[in-house]
């Protein structure tokens, strides 16, 4: 513990705020285009969207790690046009974050954008507003509840993903060492405090997002059922 | 006027209503189930019919032989519509929900004293009574200058007494905006109190005028 490096913390955090913004504003354009269309295959784009929830991370980190390797062919093209190399980097860290974590606020966007009755937007519609405002003044508020609990399992999926990242990214102190990585390695080279310390960091991580989220849902379906006045 | 003749294939029959409207206000009666609030949602935009036309005014909504026309958006329409649980914003205070598609202020400060419901601007939508929402979304549909107005069951979840007083407004406000009102219920007496025009609609097909 002397010589305690606190970079898995920052690293960790840095991963899952990132991969959290790019799944929020991806997950819930999807969710909010998908949620209310039937069309034929829809099924099954959503399953493809679903996937990586059920697989186990090292099936995920090994289909990221042949899209992005060397050869892959994502990472043929970014090595040839842009000089970048995903495998063993920073970026490997934030892709299989970004992948592991989708299913969880797609899945939450998708209910909450199913939840409120389809006639608010119409009645906004038939009053003239665009489809813009209309997401913003109506479908957004009334999904955020759903929403936000989306964003908090993200960020905690984010944070606590270790098998895909250890496929695609490595092991590699300083550079793509997140938490969950640094306690397995810990364990390994038989440093089991240093282990203990981050353990503790992360089930407190975790059990905060848990509580705050369930404290702030409670306390939003209180304002929706007391009498509520302005 | 509005003008519709539409056909479109439902699960169970097929619709086939053709209508021509002036200032007057037209009942849709007929069972549940039997097409009346698809005919509303095509007249809004918020389905389409399979062939057919749409106009008001001169506006052609919908027009199934011009191909290169697209069906015009909800938005451009400018019809009010009330809906059957009147699509109150619970988010919003009756005032903004008021003001969210309103173009004239003056003419919502007279809506309210017809309606009396000024008291209720700063309440949210959850508290107040299913008579008062019924006259929070009147005004909220009037408020956007409609050239017509669609009501679909609209006082189907109201109390008998709530529902006479709220009848008697609509024919007042009918009476100050003389616009095309279209009123579906599957209520006989509501149909000959409100309809100048009285149109019997039985699995998609207007039987009787």
């Amino acid at each position: 513990m002397d010589e305690m490096n606190l970079s898995p913390l920052w690293l960790s955090f840095k991963t899952a705020i990132i991969a959290t913004i790019i799944v929020f504003i991806v997950a819930v354009f999807l969710a909010r285009v998908l949620s209310r269309r039937s069309f034929p295959g829809k099924s099954v784009i959503e399953a493809i969207f679903l996937l990586p929830l059920v697989l186990p991370p090292t099936v995920v980190g090994f289909g990221l790690l042949i899209l992005f390797g060397k050869n892959g062919p994502i990472g043929k093209v970014l090595i040839e046009w842009f000089n970048i190399q995903i495998v063993f980097s920073w970026y490997a860290v934030i892709i299989a974050a970004i992948v592991v974590s989708f299913p969880l606020m797609y899945q939450s966007a998708s209910a909450a954008f199913q939840g409120y009755d389809a006639h608010l937007e119409y009645a906004a519609y038939t009053m003239g507003a665009s489809k813009w405002r209309v997401f913003w003044t109506i479908s957004f508020p009334l999904a955020w509840p759903g929403l936000l609990a989306g964003l908090v399992l993200t960020f905690a999926r984010a944070l606590g993903e270790f098998g895909a990242t250890l496929m695609l990214a490595g092991y590699i102190p300083g550079i793509t060492d997140t938490i969950p990585l640094a306690i397995y390695f810990a364990v390994e080279s038989g440093n089991m405090k240093m282990a203990t310390f981050w353990v503790i960091i992360i089930v407190v991580l975790g059990f905060s997002a848990i509580l705050w989220l369930n404290w702030w849902s409670k306390r939003h379906m209180m304002d929706h059922s007391n009498n509520k006045k302005a | 006027m509005l003008d519709i003749n539409i056909y479109k294939k439902l699960s169970h029959f097929d619709l086939h209503v053709q209508l021509k409207a002036q200032q007057e206000r037209i009942v849709l009666f007929g069972p549940s189930g039997s097409g009346k609030t698809t005919v509303l949602n095509c007249i809004a935009g918020i389905l389409h019919p399979d062939e057919g036309h749409i106009r008001l005014k001169e506006q052609t909504f919908f027009d199934s032989n011009d191909k290169r026309k697209k069906p015009t958006p909800i938005q451009k329409r400018k019809i009010g519509y009330l809906f059957q649980d009147y699509a109150l914003f619970p988010h919003m205070t009756v005032e903004q929900n008021i003001a969210y598609g309103m173009k004239d202020p003056a003419i919502v400060k007279e809506l309210l004293d017809v309606v009396g419901i000024k008291h209720l601007l700063k309440t949210y939508p959850s508290n107040i009574s299913g008579g008062e929402k019924q006259r929070v979304a009147l005004v909220r549909a009037l408020a956007t200058k409609p050239n017509a107005l669609l009501l679909d069951e609209p006082f189907s979840a109201l109390d008998d007494q709530t529902r006479c007083e709220c009848q008697d407004e609509l024919l007042r406000i009918h009476n100050m905006w003389r616009i095309p009102m279209i009123i579906v219920t599957h209520h006989l007496g509501e149909a000959r109190k409100l309809g100048q025009r009285i149109l019997k609609i039985n699995d998609g097909t207007l039987i009787q005028e």
